[in-house]
């Protein structure tokens, strides 16, 4: 498990894997790419072996929904008088000078 | 335990194993006393506990209760009460722990109204990846985003002319906030929206996955969008919908820039 937590991330930092990855499914990721010592992998063993391990987790994210609308704090961010928004007059006078 | 004032700092792990997390964020990894993590992938996982001192996953929360928020309050919890314990926590969350993300706002809410000091550092979220992977400049046409579900919630404004990214199409529609996935029916109901706001049922869509792992390429399924009830939808798919109409100018505005600009150079010549 170190070994293919090791590759993969030695692989996801290089250069060299990212321009031969899409070319060869033979590519041994070799030293070269791991450092001295490092157990040579072809990529399809690695695919294999991820294939093997990898689990999804779930990763759904918050949704801000009518059901929360209750929970979620009033924001007491009013602007001053003179930034509040223009009311219809003010936007008709605008218009009419454009 | 720490005797210690403990803090709370929420990093992004980033996308793709070895590749996205930056130097800042795995200094703060290394040198907790408690890292709490919300990562995409069993492996990623793995690889962030290899270099934590302790470890504590956030996904059994997810199976807690059935209503998700409960799930995200107790994730909350959690890395509170550690904080709040003279710990140095670290929160490490895929992606970007700001973008789709409540837990890490909310947790260093809690943590600073505690008189705590808590941080966030940013990560390369799937959003930067997607640019990447689809070659979109979003400065381009502009790009609208949001969450799937709360854009079809909510009375929302589009322009066809810009991108529009939806969030979580896997669970499109979901009133109850508790599903990890929705079906066909839902999605039958996004697509007559998207066809409200002006889609044709032709328009080229985009079914978009980040890889997480060096080995593995993004997906890119180019799909018309009636297709889309049909699609397999993963909890990771990001629908990207290009834009559907040209830029149309807006001529008076522009007439009045060029007047400006004009009345600028003439002042340059008479000076």
């Amino acid at each position: 498990m170190e070994q293919l937590l090791i590759t993969l991330e030695k692989i996801g930092q290089s250069a060299a894997f990212a321009n031969s990855i899409y070319e060869n499914n033979e590519i041994v990721i070799n030293n070269e790419m791991l450092g001295e010592g490092r157990m040579s992998l072809t990529l399809a063993d690695t695919k294999a072996m991820v294939d093997n391990l990898k689990g999804g987790h779930d990763i759904v994210c918050f949704i801000f929904s009518p059901a929360k609308e209750h929970e979620v704090p009033k924001e007491d961010n009013k602007p001053p008088k003179e930034d509040e928004p223009f009311d219809n007059e003010e936007r008709d006078k605008i218009g009419n000078i454009a | 335990m720490n005797n210690e004032q403990g803090s709370l700092v929420c990093v992004g792990i980033g996308m793709k194993l070895g590749a996205h997390l930056s130097p800042i964020a795995k200094s703060h990894i290394e040198q907790a006393d408690i890292v709490f993590c919300l990562a995409s992938d069993g492996l990623v996982e793995m690889w962030i506990k290899e270099m934590s001192a302790k470890f504590i996953s956030l996904q059994p929360y997810y199976k807690l209760n059935k209503e998700r928020d409960l799930c995200y309050h107790a994730m909350v919890d959690a890395i509170v009460d550690s904080a709040t314990n003279g710990n140095k926590v670290v929160g490490a969350f895929y992606g970007h722990p700001g973008v789709f993300a409540c837990v890490p706002h909310l947790a260093i809410e809690e943590c600073r109204s505690l008189g705590l000091k808590a941080y966030m550092e940013p990560g390369i979220s799937s959003e930067d990846c997607l640019y990447a992977d689809l070659g979109i400049d979003p400065g381009t046409y502009g790009c609208l985003q949001f969450e799937a579900s709360q854009f079809m919630f909510y009375q929302r404004h589009l322009d066809l002319s810009a991108y529009l990214i939806l969030w979580q199409i896997a669970i499109a529609g979901d009133t109850t906030l508790s599903k990890y996935s929705t079906d066909t029916r839902h999605r039958r109901v996004l697509i007559e929206l998207l066809q409200q706001h002006g889609y044709n049922l032709k328009h080229q869509v985009i079914l978009y996955e980040s890889p997480t792992l060096a080995i593995h390429k993004p997906r890119i399924d180019k799909i018309p969008l009636s297709e889309l009830v049909n699609s397999e939808l993963n909890q990771q798919t990001t629908l990207v919908v290009p834009p559907f109409e040209k830029l149309l100018r807006n001529e008076s505005v522009l007439s009045r820039l060029d007047a400006m600009t004009n009345e600028e150079v003439n002042l340059r010549l008479v000076n």
